[in-house]
């Protein structure tokens, strides 16, 4: 059993300063669930930028070598044919088709990468926290385990409170939230 | 909010400088090159440089045009630079016409444009089917026509933004809609029969179905650049508190996606050339690769291959000295890209660099700083009455 503490906002701009006031107290915040993308939470959090593109730019170099490589392979050594008089490699002509399998490598190859790294596949189902957390509260969830004291819960959620949670709750979850 | 550009002696000086010197050398040149047929070269050079200017301007005006239409806000911090910039439109096509004229009234006919010579064109089949629209007055009423009423529109744009500041309201913004959308319709026709007009009819007998898209690509992504410059500038000597590395971020970012844009489009005219390989569209291509085949190549590493790689990554476009090098690269190769239009067309093989390759920038760099700056210091530097200028100061990308 995993179990979480769960502070609920009402308000996006009181999320935005409690992140502030609780990670001022060098509490680690787990993670924070929001109805929508809320500006600013990222740098708040001190999320780290992501590294999807970085990725995106190499597979997509990758994808223009195979696409030229190929291309040259076909039309000089293993199907020469010409067209409309012009040589075998003709380098203009094989441009378009590396522009396009340059995007078409690195848009798959994104989107693979961040199903991975979301851990999200089809037919994949994650149990909420907090139902309302999808409509209309703002989430801060804290890790708790067996030898949290009530002290420490105490403590946390009466910062929650300060902080201008409106509801603090406790929450056991079957698998890793 | 209260924020006013005070023109340092400084720059004053600079510029007055450099126009006056470039002014004198471009005068010398003329005297250096009088033997030559008809001074072509220095005219080929007064034609670049009018036409680079002419579409920076006008490319600051679009860039208010399209953010108005777009109801843009992010850019309202920044607004007043391209504002600024615009306003050196009146300057450009002023000097723009002389170029095209005082050539005509001088020799009879235009040294660039051999369809303006009668002799040349009643003995060409090709210029004589063409005489409909090459013809001398109908190319001045065009360009009276369009340059004119963007002219129009640009200077309502910008007293209406002034007035904004001064007074509030809203009634500015919409009326700006208004001359903005007019802006832009006119817009889309002037950039293409203007860039027919003054640079494809050089090379009278080639056509291109590509290129009035293919220059604007290539003015629109300087003015982004040069607007970049002077926002770096602003913001070097303590100006423009509001804006902040989102700002420079958005730009970098636009930057970026019209260098891609300006490829996409002059590799779509190379390869359909390249494709049906007819004589007469290939020839335009022939006589830039033979005489000119170092700059072909390179202007295709300074305007793609160094922006894509330079400004592809978040961290570049937030820093301001890579921004700076990035757009000094863009105008510098853009400029190379017109001076690729112009130059085989015309003098072919008399192209050089010398005197009057230095002196007629000089000349147009003086000018342009002095009238931004002056347009810059009339007006507080942020609008303060503009219904977006919150969205602006809260702009996070």
């Amino acid at each position: 059993m995993k179990r979480y503490l769960l502070g609920l906002f009402d308000d996006d701009e009181v999320l935005l300063n409690a992140v502030d006031s609780i990670r001022s107290q060098n509490i680690p915040i787990h993670d924070v669930v929001t109805p929508f993308a809320v500006h600013g939470l990222d740098e708040k959090l001190g999320l780290k930028y992501s590294r999807l593109h970085i990725g995106g730019f190499w597979i997509g170099l990758t994808g223009t070598a195979i696409a030229f490589s190929f291309m040259t392979w076909v039309f000089t050594a293993d199907w020469p044919l010409v067209f409309g008089g012009k040589p075998n490699f003709s380098f203009p002509a094989f441009i378009p088709i590396m522009f396009e399998f340059t995007v078409l490598s690195a848009s798959i190859a994104m989107t693979f990468a961040f199903l991975m790294r979301s851990h999200l596949y089809p037919g994949r189902f994650r149990e909420p926290l907090d139902p309302r957390t999808t409509s209309h509260l703002f989430g801060m969830v804290f890790k708790i385990n067996d030898n949290t004291s009530q002290d420490e819960k105490d403590h946390l959620s009466q910062l929650l409170r300060e902080a201008g949670a409106v509801e603090v709750r406790e929450r056991e979850m079957s698998k890793h939230y | 909010m209260e924020e006013k550009f005070i023109l340092p002696q400084r720059l004053k000086t600079i510029s007055f400088a450099l126009t006056l010197i470039g002014l004198v050398a471009i005068i010398i040149s003329f005297f250096t090159h009088a033997g030559d047929d008809d001074a072509k070269r220095v005219w080929a050079n007064l034609l670049l440089n009018a036409v680079f200017f002419q579409g920076v301007a006008m490319a600051s005006a679009f860039f208010q045009a399209a953010t108005y239409v777009a109801y843009g806000g992010w850019h309202t911090a920044i607004k007043r630079i391209p504002e600024a910039i615009s306003m050196f439109l009146p300057f450009t096509s002023g000097l723009l016409l002389l170029v095209l004229a005082v050539p005509m009234l001088v020799y009879g006919h235009h040294p660039l444009y051999h369809w303006t010579d009668e002799h040349v064109v009643n003995v060409d089949p090709i210029l004589l089917a063409k005489t409909a629209y090459l013809n001398i007055p109908f190319f001045f009423s065009r360009f009276a026509f369009f340059v004119g009423i963007l002219l129009l529109l640009t200077i309502l744009m910008r007293r209406n933004s002034l007035a904004e500041d001064i007074n509030g309201g809203l009634q500015y913004y919409k009326n700006n809609l208004k001359w903005a959308s007019l802006f832009l319709l006119f817009f889309a026709i002037y950039i293409s029969v203007t860039s027919w007009d003054w640079l494809m009819s050089l090379d009278a007998h080639w056509y291109s179905t590509m290129f009035g898209w293919y220059s604007f690509a290539s003015f629109w992504v300087t003015g982004i650049a040069v607007i970049t410059l002077v926002v770096v500038y602003l913001k070097k000597n303590g100006y423009l508190e509001v804006v902040n590395n989102n700002h420079l971020h958005d730009l970098g970012k636009l930057m970026f996606a019209f260098s891609i844009f300006w490829t996409y489009l002059v590799f779509c005219q190379f390869m359909l050339i390249w494709y049906a390989n007819i004589p007469e569209e290939t020839m335009y291509f022939r006589q830039r690769y033979d005489h000119f085949m170092w700059l072909f190549y390179s202007i295709f590493i300074l305007n793609f291959v160094t922006p894509f790689l330079v400004l592809m990554s978040r961290d570049a476009k937030r820093k301001v000295q890579i921004l700076i090098i990035a757009a000094c690269i863009i105008i510098f190769g853009h400029f190379m890209d017109f001076y690729l239009m112009v130059m085989p067309g015309t003098i072919g093989t008399d192209a050089g660099f010398g005197l009057v390759e230095i002196a007629v920038p000089i000349f147009y760099i003086g000018l342009f700083i002095y009238v931004v700056s002056v347009n810059l210091s009339k007006a507080n530097l942020v609008p303060k009455h503009h219904p977006f200028l919150q969205e602006s100061m809260h702009h996070s990308t």
